[in-house]
């Protein structure tokens, strides 16, 4: 961990401090400059969603090739050949993917099948390891997958961040924790957020000399929270606010969820 | 009724330390022999307690460092019952009356049970004292996870498990919580029958609750056991099963059935030294729980919970054989017996030394009492109702930060206690921190309300207790030695006494604080030097530093 950062910032610290500790928030407005600096066309964003449950993959996705075997094996959930989604690849939709069966033809939806490792031990912890991390299944590494890529892309991460290039979150986890896929190395490149609307200042102060050794590396790390925390959630806090509700979402935890992606999203021109 | 706010008792039990000194000696555990001065107390107690006052930091300093073990191990026994304090509507649980063997009789809105449940589980920690038992309540919680009972019945009786067992013989506990009904519910092994094996409670035995897995060594071999083991140890758990969830007429109590016990012999595999397990219908587990622990990796596995909750969540190879193999030496010479395990671990350099000091980063449990008992706020009131309600309403404090009490997400605890690198970072996110500041700020600043109900530091009894409030850079220094694991800096403090007293002279500060003192009915007097603590108590509980123990 560099120490440098610290000295740095203890100066701005000591300037900025007591505004936010007697609980004036900053206003956010005053950043809508740096707004102003997006490029939409620059923006690619990644949105990964991660369903936690069981899913009857069979039903979902039908093998038509295997149709008799199905029905023969549960009669009972099978659905009649004649209401499934005919794919044209010897597989079929459950009928209420239909909308899913229009991106698939139009070739923006893409299905991996039978995904799974070899001599499955059937504990849910290995399996979401093996989700999150990519490893082989005969290996444990501790970092997720995307963590690995964002190291490589940003290996000073978290030093530094937010910056004038990247002023915005590396990667938002919907939730209160962040994501296991996100894990680097050093840290984790998510920022967990529940809602973008709720996000306020949270108070910091006195950050001074950080000592060497393992409790330094803690008080850091909170810090650093802390400060990350504030940083973008000024930026998201603005996004959102300046988002137009101009769709109706339903109401599930899901559907929520969903929704505050997409109004995030489109103030990036990416929707 | 005024119940009152124990204080803790100085006097050390039977004094068994001088065995556990010999033991460390044998094992190769060095003794902590460094000073027993505030900055070593400071951090005793914040690891072993749930919160501790100025005070009792003084106290301490009569103690030696072995008494003051002997003192945070002595077992307080069985808690008081959680009681019916607000359900008007139970014919057979008068209000003020415990419900925990009383079935909820049909038509009763049973949410009374789970709100006195959560008023409870914050009421033991809150009166916990100087006292390692609570925070050993917490720590088995998280190891024996259960979830999701909705008769609380079955709650109390695990949770007295968990205080019948928190300082007593792992083995034991182990055998307890096997057939415990609220396990035997959560990890269906009430669905566990000769015909229709369920494996959940067999994997979780071994993977989390004793030996742990090691490293892959085969196709389904974990080193310290294997898939087939998981197979053959569910088929020697089968026929137990719970009674009496949601009965309006039944208690709660297990059963065995011996027509769904697999009466097979069953073979373990060559991690468990090929034996065999012949049928022993409803004591078959217990000679099961003799195999497993005859295997010194159980030890080895609750050494290393044990090193990363009191001690530091980075166990590498040095820590691995010169902390963790001597202690788990010391668990097994000891039959398993925890106490004398943990005595030797707090004893020891490895927990007490100061390059462990403030490594850990607070859970919800641990910040939400630093906050409110090292500031003395207690939740006395003079009306029944009014005192656990508040303790209720606390309960969503934790919630809110990612801890709630009888509901985690999964059997493996909380990620903070398992998941790698991050660990302890793991309670700290951008939904989490507000959430903690929440609690500081309203705590300090405002008056913490519940229905009309309210309850906050009081700043100037906190300071009265300090050797020297009259000096703003003496009382600024001691609070910091209260609130943070080391010492801060020069800057700190002064950055600190311009939030008390901002752009004045320090001698403002000790006239007004005089003034005060010397006319203590004067509102205004009074409200000038408590509305200056205020901003310094938010001020000091915002820092980083706070947030670490």
């Amino acid at each position: 961990m560099k120490r440098r950062k610290f000295i740095k910032n203890s100066a701005i610290s000591f300037l900025g401090l007591p505004v936010a500790l007697n609980g004036m928030n900053i206003s956010p407005i005053r950043q809508s400059a740096l707004l102003d600096a997006l490029n939409p066309e620059s923006d690619r964003v990644l949105v990964l969603i991660q369903m936690i449950g069981g899913n009857d993959g069979l039903n979902m996705l039908v093998p038509l090739d295997q149709y008799d075997n199905l029905y023969n094996a549960r009669p009972n959930v099978i659905l009649p050949q004649s209401s499934l989604e005919n794919t044209g690849f010897n597989l079929a939709f459950h009928p209420s993917m239909m909308d899913m069966r229009s991106m698939f033809d139009d070739a923006k939806l893409k299905i991996v099948q039978n995904v799974g490792y070899p001599d499955q031990n059937r504990s849910h912890f290995r399996s979401t390891d093996i989700w999150t991390s990519a490893s082989p299944a005969n290996e444990d590494w501790p970092t997720g997958w995307l963590g690995r890529q964002l190291t490589d892309d940003h290996p000073t991460f978290p030093n530094d961040y937010p910056s004038e290039d990247f002023p915005d979150p590396l990667a938002i986890a919907i939730g209160s924790r962040v994501s296991m896929t996100c894990q680097g190395a050093v840290g984790n490149f998510s920022l967990a957020m529940t809602n973008p609307f709720g996000l306020g200042q949270l108070a910091s102060g006195g950050d001074d000399f950080i000592p060497d050794g393992w409790y330094g590396d803690q008080l850091e790390y909170v810090r650093l929270t802390v400060e990350q925390t504030n940083a973008y959630s000024e930026r998201i806090t603005l996004k959102a606010i300046l988002d137009q509700y101009t769709t109706s979402y339903p109401v599930t935890t899901f559907e929520i969820q969903l929704k505050l992606i997409a109004l995030m999203l489109r103030r990036h021109g990416a929707v | 009724m005024k119940i009152s706010f124990p204080k803790a008792t100085l006097k050390a039990a039977i004094s068994s330390s001088a065995t556990s000194l010999e033991q460390m000696a044998t094992f190769n555990l060095p003794a902590y022999s460094g000073p027993w001065d505030r900055a070593a107390i400071n951090h005793f107690l914040r690891r072993t307690t749930l919160g501790h006052t100025y005070a009792d930091v003084t106290s301490l300093l009569d103690l030696s460092h072995a008494d003051a073990v002997d003192l945070v191990l002595t077992d307080p026994g069985m808690p008081s019952l959680p009681i019916n304090y607000d359900e008007e509507n139970d014919p057979n649980v008068p209000i003020g009356e415990t419900w925990v063997e009383t079935p909820l009789a049909s038509g009763v809105n049973g949410g009374y049970r789970r709100r006195s449940m959560q008023s409870w589980i914050m009421r033991q920690a809150m009166e916990s004292g100087l006292n390692v038992k609570e925070r050993m309540v917490i720590f088995w919680h998280n190891h024996f996870v259960t979830a999701s009972i909705a008769d609380r019945r079955f709650t109390w009786e695990y949770m007295k498990t968990i205080h019948q067992h928190g300082l007593g013989n792992f083995k034991a506990f182990v055998d307890a919580i096997t057939i415990d009904p609220s396990m035997l519910r959560y990890l269906n092994g009430n669905q566990n029958t000769k015909n229709a094996p369920n494996e959940n409670y067999a994997r979780e035995l071994l993977e989390l609750f004793t030996i742990g897995k090691g490293p892959l060594a085969g196709p389904g071999d974990y080193t310290n056991y294997t898939e087939d083991d998981i197979v053959a140890i569910a088929r020697v758990l089968t026929g137990w099963r719970d009674r009496g969830h949601n009965s309006s007429t039944l208690p709660v109590y297990i059963e065995f059935r011996p027509d769904q016990h697999d009466t097979d012999t069953k073979q373990l595999s060559h991690r468990f030294d090929n034996q065999v397990i012949e049928n022993a219908d409803e004591n078959e587990y217990k000679v099961l729980l003799d195999i497993i622990f005859s295997k010194d990796e159980v030890a080895r596995y609750m050494c290393r919970k044990f090193y990363r909750y009191f001690v530091s969540d980075q166990i590498d190879e040095t820590i691995e054989s010169n902390v963790i193999e001597p202690l788990a030496q010391i668990m097994i010479t000891n039959n398993y017996e925890i106490a004398p395990t943990l005595e030797a671990l707090f004893l020891s350099d490895a927990f007490m030394k100061e390059d462990v000091r403030g490594v850990l980063i607070k859970n919800p449990m641990e910040f939400l009492m630093s906050t409110i008992k090292s500031t003395g706020v207690n939740f006395d009131q003079n009306n029944m109702q009014t005192y656990h309600t508040i303790h209720y309403s606390v309960f969503f404090r934790l919630r809110d930060m990612q801890m709630e009490i009888y509901n985690h997400d999964s059997v493996a605890g909380w990620q903070a206690y398992y998941q790698a690198p991050g660990f302890s970072r793991l309670w700290l996110s951008a939904v989490t921190m507000p959430q903690r500041q929440y609690v500081t700020d309203r705590f300090t600043r405002y008056q913490y309300n519940n229905s009309g109900i309210g309850y906050r530091i009081y700043p100037l009894d906190v300071i009265e207790n300090l050797p020297n409030p009259y000096d703003p850079n003496v009382m600024i220094t001691d609070l910091a030695e209260l609130f943070y694991p080391n010492e801060i800096t020069e800057n700190q403090v002064n950055f600190l006494k311009s939030i008390l007293i901002p752009g004045l002279p320090d001698f403002e500060w000790t006239t007004e604080y005089a003034d005060y003192l010397a006319d203590p009915d004067n509102v205004n007097l009074k409200n000038a030097v408590e509305d200056k603590l205020r901003d310094l108590f938010q001020a000091m509980m915002s820092l980083s530093e706070f947030y670490l123990f």
